[in-house]
């Protein structure tokens, strides 16, 4: 037989105490000092751990990597030697491409505001999150190199990855692109379009949702989508991924368009922080 | 004492393997929710309070790692936790098919608490979609992977080992 005893009121009321107030700071989105603190140190103990198992973890793949993949590995860094050639070649013509434009807007007395030589500190995946539908990195870069929240992360390659959302001492927390709660100013980039819409992550999906396009906007299968940064926090123009399809929205009112992201959480190992743009 | 340690231990390696091994695998989404498997033994095995202890901590350091603070693993694997615990005296805890099946059964019920929650999950995907592709390989491999976690700590700190000495 069920009996309800003073020690049985006294355990349920505190069970009832700490879910209400778990609730309210999470819809409410309250920021107290005591809990912030309790996490920061709680985090960094266990990025600790991770940081080092995942060491371990990557040596160990390195070597197995060295052994059984050297083959590959010389062709790859062939290829990337070849690469870097014509990257260092085409650089030189957009340096040129650059100090034209650069006089072209002084004559027309236009502000700067492209991605200019922007300072990045470049970081290692130490882990994925461990959650169902919650898309984020562990990355071995913190408040020590100078990385702060709502910093954007982008690939080696320049894509745009995601964002900071909290940073250790020597670790950070980067909310992809693909997060269902992740959202960016986003638009086409194609010299005859401009169309404008947010990026969105989709739950189950590893393609991107862009949201609110006006209605008669010019987009179409196959444009580049770039970021806005309309919002300030990214930069403009980082890639993002290509449409893949297009279709009306909000009856008619606007349009929505699938995006892919190429970039498997799974397979990005190392990232790169902008702390300046 | 030996329980809170070892629970502790097992949390801590258990949260280090779903953040970096698990999440090299291809498989369903971040592996095996053994962190479920933790507080449903937990409570099944110990009683409620320790239930209601192990699924608070285990899910107040995965909101952690998740980056949002106190959240909803905190919540929902402190509820695991618990209703465990009212099975406790009412299913054989040797009867392990049956605790096969309750893992199943509760990491479901723990993956649509999760989906019922998330305000930016549920209005964007069809349920049957999230059962198809996430409740069920999750609660699939939770169960394959976790019976033998279960065993583990059967045999650690429910007093296994004595009993199979019986």
């Amino acid at each position: 037989m069920f009996k309800i005893t003073k020690k049985k009121i006294g355990i349920s009321s505190i069970i009832i105490f700490l879910v209400i107030m778990i609730l309210f700071v999470n819809v409410f989105d309250f920021d107290f000092y005591l809990f912030r603190w309790l996490e920061n140190g709680v985090y960094n103990l266990l990025a600790v751990f991770i940081g080092t198992v995942e060491g371990i973890t990557s040596s160990v793949e390195n070597i197995y990597s060295s052994f059984f993949r050297s083959r590959e590995l010389i062709q790859e860094n062939h290829r990337l030697r070849q690469e870097l050639s014509e990257l260092m070649i085409y650089n030189i013509s957009l340096r040129e491409i650059e100090e034209e434009n650069q006089r072209l807007r002084e004559l027309l007395n236009l502000k700067e505001d492209l991605l200019a030589n922007p300072a990045v500190v470049g970081a290692r995946r130490i882990g994925l999150a461990p959650a169902s539908w919650e898309k984020s990195l562990m990355v071995s870069a913190g408040s020590n190199d100078g990385v702060e929240e709502r910093m954007p992360v982008v690939s080696y390659g320049g894509n745009l990855l995601g964002m900071v959302i909290n940073a250790g001492v020597s670790s950070s927390q980067v909310k992809l692109v693909t997060d269902p709660e992740f959202v960016a100013g986003a638009r086409v980039a194609r010299e005859d379009s401009r169309a404008l819409g947010i990026i969105r992550g989709q739950p189950g999906s590893s393609n991107l949702l862009l949201e609110r396009i006006a209605w008669d906007a010019d987009i179409e299968p196959g444009d580049e989508i770039v970021s806005s940064g309309i919002s300030g926090d990214f930069p403009r123009g980082l890639p993002i991924g290509v449409v893949i399809n297009v279709e009306p929205a909000s009856y008619g009112l606007s349009q929505s368009a699938e995006v892919s992201f190429n970039l498997d959480s799974r397979s990005i190992e190392e990232v790169l922080i902008i702390t300046d743009f | 004492m030996r329980w809170r340690l070892g629970f502790a231990v097992m949390i801590l390696i258990i949260l280090i393997l779903q953040t970096t091994f698990f999440s090299r695998l291809p498989a369903a989404s971040f592996g095996p929710d053994l962190l479920l498997v933790i507080a449903f033994s937990a409570g099944f095995l110990l009683g409620r309070r320790q239930g209601l202890v192990v699924g608070f901590t285990a899910g107040f350091l995965q909101d952690i790692l998740l980056g949002g603070g106190l959240g909803l693993y905190a919540v929902s694997r402190m509820l695991t936790g618990g209703g465990a615990s009212l099975l406790q005296g009412k299913v054989y805890q040797e009867n392990f098919p049956l605790v096969t099946l309750l893992i199943f059964f509760f990491t479901m019920l723990h993956e649509l608490l999760i989906f019922l929650l998330s305000e930016q999950v549920i209005f964007r995907i069809h349920p049957l979609v999230a059962l198809l592709q996430n409740f069920l390989p999750t609660a699939v491999y939770t169960m394959l992977v976790g019976i033998l976690f279960y065993l583990l700590i059967y045999y650690l700190f429910a007093g296994g080992e004595r009993a199979h000495g019986k």
